[in-house]
């Protein structure tokens, strides 16, 4: 006994002949997503988790693109300096000074910025080689499977950290060096992933049906299991923003950053280079700590409660 | 005292719609009685409520349901029974047989050891205490349902369907119950399995006095079993009599159409000839409707043919061979129905006659020329000849809107012409008129006989030659049924569309297939004329499918028209 609900069949709009070929309904179908895009903010924002970690994130972002704003570059060069090195905090500067003298509430919204820019660009590399190396190994059978599926096993098995480190090595330390590094190591889940929706699409009868209709590969993957795989995929990348931020973190702090910016990880390995961990300069060590760790909890939380809306029973767990 | 009887029972689901919460009323005011010793048959269509009233007995219903009334069982009032009272009561005064066999029993359990819970469960209340006894009790069981006691080591997967419903009849009888309820026993399972087990449930009312409630979608298959027929509509009760009555003189109209549905092989009324549409060539057709442009189909113009046809899957332990050096012609604008039971090979060959699937040997050809399988031949003949498939709501992308759902074979065709009006044409076609008002709708806002006709449409909008339709109503309910099939007959005789249509039910060749062939063990083993396979069998296999159609009690006494119904 089915106890779940059918949505009513209201009437759909009855849509005036004179309307060309498919206009009609591509304004029916925007009208839909529109509704969709309504019903998925509303199951979201009925995760408070969730909910909290997105305005937070806000509050991160809106912070990180008013840097130059709340803290103009001058405030930052070591030579206009005017407050002592080590400084605890004061009211002049809230989170302490650097060893350099500089304000490190300055440094970490300026931080936030190539946190957060390496964070998305990377996240957005991994998510597309993923996606792409995952539909076609789900898709294709014979070779072409057994071959992607070994590319992927090797880059899930590659100690990643040290391929980073290998790659950053030969293409010269730098913000889209630490870019690629993370994207090149971090897809391989993503592509397990996203295989295995696919290979649950292509089980149903509707793939089965397109192929009687003489569709082609390409229609196949674009019409039928893209859509399918993209909710799982957004989910899967907000949760994989905060492993990418980590990453940085751990590159910049190996020293793999570009030296002339400054990013959490940088000032994390600057407190550690300059003895400011062991010196008892607790303001330079944790604030940066703090940082990562918060906004990595809200990637997480957003990805959560997103991850329940496309998937329910998950819901309550 | 009764055994059981409702009285004005009622059953509302709180669910969450649209706007807001909603009630949804699945029991509406059923009164009830079953006596001691009797067998009563529940009918209805999916969502009439049958399974609700059922499960209501055991007080199985989700958390949401709200239950008004009163459900008497052996006296007392299950509503208010205490938890205690209500886990005793539980499979030792009822039980139920589920539906789906196939679902409902533990992958990682031996059977003997799911028989023996029940037996374990009540210990206290029940002689069987020790492992011995329950050990000779569920060999008493497995005998009871005509399966081996050696049987109970095997795990549900080493099963076949039928025996997986007899284990699932050896559990409800574990703890000698009263009532029995069986709800759709037979459902998932092909004609010749499903006599066994209505054989197996008869014979065990019989002997040992038990009262069965049986509840299925199949009017036929109620009336071989039970004494009584109640039939359902909406949560209430619209006809209740005994079976011979309900069968020949239905009263309700919805009981005429659903013993309309299922036809009685034999019967010149339901020969090519459907509620709601006679094709012209029909026995004792109007001759003033044989006008018009329908030319009876020549099967000489063979459109799909077979030949030598062998495909061959790698299993475990050797080689199957799904389909065995095939021979099959399809005539332009002949129906053509391809039957056996389940694992027959009918599936395989259909799809590989589509090119879905790569034959081992032999060729398919189309209009005289062999199959070509590269990419641009296979496009064009997709074009040519196309699927309707068995469930239409697995057919469909939800996510596609029905004008996506019919347009996508002419984008990927690029059919000349106004997209628009090919999409509402076919759609027309199919029966679903006014298109515009389907055009927008997504699969989940339609009824299971609209997603069908949905798809259908889009087969239809390539214009194709031919059809190749796999089980196209096994997944719909009985008037539905009726509606596709007249679809199918009206595309047969007003377009000249051939079909060839791959089903387990006679009744449905009878209905609407100008020849017949009878397929098993992936060889065809008979075919011919509809009339002459039906009527006059010659192999063996063919007389053992025909005798094992449940067939109303209603033309059996007519034995010149009618099969001797053996079941």
């Amino acid at each position: 006994m089915s106890t779940s609900v059918r949505t009513t069949p209201d009437q759909p709009p009855t849509l005036s002949p004179s309307t060309g070929p498919g206009r009609g309904q591509r304004s029916v179908a925007a009208a839909r997503r529109i509704q969709r895009a309504r019903e998925v903010w509303a199951e979201f924002a009925a995760n408070r988790a969730g909910l909290i970690g997105l305005v937070l994130l806000g509050v991160v972002i809106l912070l990180a693109f008013l840097a130059p704003v709340l803290a103009p570059e001058e405030t930052l060069n070591v030579t206009r300096i005017t407050s002592s090195q080590n400084e605890p905090p004061t009211w002049a500067n809230p989170l302490g000074t650097d060893p350099a003298g500089r304000s490190i509430l300055a440094m970490l919204v300026w931080g936030a910025r190539i946190s957060l820019l390496v964070g998305f660009a990377a996240t957005a590399v991994s998510m597309l080689i993923g996606t792409v190396v995952g539909m076609a190994a789900g898709h294709f059978t014979g070779v072409t499977q057994g071959v992607l599926m070994r590319v992927i096993d090797f880059f899930l098995v590659v100690p990643s950290l040290v391929l980073a480190i290998v790659l950053s090595s030969v293409i010269g330390p730098g913000v889209a060096t630490i870019v690629i590094a993370i994207g090149i190591t971090s897809w391989a889940g993503t592509a397990r992933l996203v295989r295995s929706q696919t290979l649950s699409v292509e089980s149903r009868a509707y793939i089965e049906r397109s192929w009687a209709l003489g569709a082609s590969d390409a229609h196949i993957i674009g019409k039928h299991v893209l859509p399918a795989v993209m909710p799982l995929v957004l989910a899967n990348t907000t949760l994989t923003v905060g492993s990418a931020i980590i990453a940085e973190s751990t590159l910049s702090f190996l020293g793999m950053g570009d030296p002339g910016q400054i990013s959490w990880g940088s000032m994390l390995k600057a407190a550690l280079d300059t003895g400011a961990a062991t010196g008892g300069y607790w303001w330079f060590v944790l604030t940066p700590g703090i940082a990562i760790v918060l906004v990595v909890l809200c990637f997480t939380l957003v990805g959560r409660a997103f991850e329940s809306v496309i998937n329910p029973t998950l819901r309550g767990r | 005292m009764p055994r059981l009887e409702f009285k004005d029972l009622r059953v509302t689901y709180a669910t969450q719609g649209e706007d807001g919460p909603r009630t949804l009323t699945a029991v509406d005011g059923v009164n009830l009685v079953v006596e001691p010793g009797s067998t009563l048959g529940l009918a209805g269509e999916s969502g009439c409520g049958k399974s609700t009233l059922a499960m209501s007995v055991l007080r199985l219903l989700p958390a949401n349901a709200k239950v008004e009334g009163s459900i008497l069982l052996g006296g007392e009032n299950v509503p208010d029974l205490s938890w205690g009272r209500l886990r005793t009561v539980r499979w030792t005064e009822a039980s139920i047989v589920f539906q789906g066999a196939m679902h409902s029993l533990n992958p990682v359990r031996k059977v003997r050891e799911q028989i023996a819970e029940a037996l374990r469960i009540h210990a206290k209340a029940l002689p069987y205490k020790d492992d011995a006894a329950r050990d000779t009790r569920v060999a008493e069981l497995l005998e009871l349902v005509d399966l081996s006691p050696a049987k109970g080591a095997s795990y549900p997967h080493e099963l076949s369907g039928g025996q997986k419903q007899r284990v699932m009849i050896a559990m409800a009888l574990a703890c000698d119950p009263e009532l029995i309820i069986a709800d759709e026993p037979t459902t998932a399972l092909d004609v010749i399995v499903q006599a066994q087990v209505l054989n197996v449930l008869t014979a065990l009312v019989a002997s040992r006095g038990l009262s069965l409630i049986m509840i299925s979608h199949d009017l036929s298959v109620l009336a071989a079993t039970c004494e009584r027929i109640v039939v359902m509509q909406q949560g209430k009760i619209v006809e209740d009599g005994p079976s011979a009555d309900v069968m020949r003189t239905p009263q309700h109209p919805h009981t005429r159409a659903l013993a309309a549905a299922f036809p009685l092989i034999g019967d010149p009324a339901s020969r090519l000839r459907l509620p709601g549409y006679t094709a012209p060539d029909a026995p004792g057709a109007n001759p003033l409707e044989k006008s018009g442009t329908f030319t009876a189909p020549d099967p000489a113009d063979v459109v799909l043919e077979a030949r030598d046809l062998s495909v061959t899957f790698a299993g475990r332990g050797g080689d199957v061979k799904a389909v065995d050096s095939v021979n099959l012609t399809c005539g332009r604008g002949e129906i053509v129905a391809l039957v056996g039971q389940s694992g027959s090979g009918k599936t395989t060959l259909a799809r590989t006659m589509l090119a879905l699937q790569r034959p081992t040997s032999g060729e398919v050809l189309f209009e005289g020329k062999a199959l070509s399988h590269n990419r641009k031949a296979l496009k064009d003949y997709r074009r040519s000849v196309q699927f309707v498939l068995q469930d239409p709501s697995a057919a469909l992308n939800p996510k596609h809107s029905v004008y996506e759902a019919v347009a996508e074979g002419p984008r990927l065709h690029k059919l000349p012409g106004n997209e628009r009006e090919i999409v509402t044409a076919a759609l027309r076609k199919a029966e679903l008129n006014p298109p515009e008002r389907f055009l927008a709708a997504i699969p989940q806002e339609l009824s299971g006989g609209q997603r069908q006709r949905v798809v259908i449409a889009g087969a239809l909008a390539l214009d194709p030659e031919f059809l190749v339709a796999d089980e196209p109503v096994a997944s719909l309910d009985a008037s539905v049924r009726a509606e596709i099939l007249a679809l199918l007959l009206r595309l047969r005789c007003e377009l000249g569309l051939g079909a060839l249509v791959i089903t387990h039910d006679l009744g449905l060749a009878w209905n609407i297939a100008d020849r017949v062939v009878v397929m098993f063990e992936g060889r065809i083993v008979e075919e011919g004329r509809v009339e002459d396979v039906l009527l006059n069998p010659q192999h063996e296999y063919t007389r053992k499918l025909l005798s094992v159609v449940p067939t109303n009690n209603v033309v059996e006494d007519d034995a010149s028209v009618a099969i001797g119904a053996g079941a």
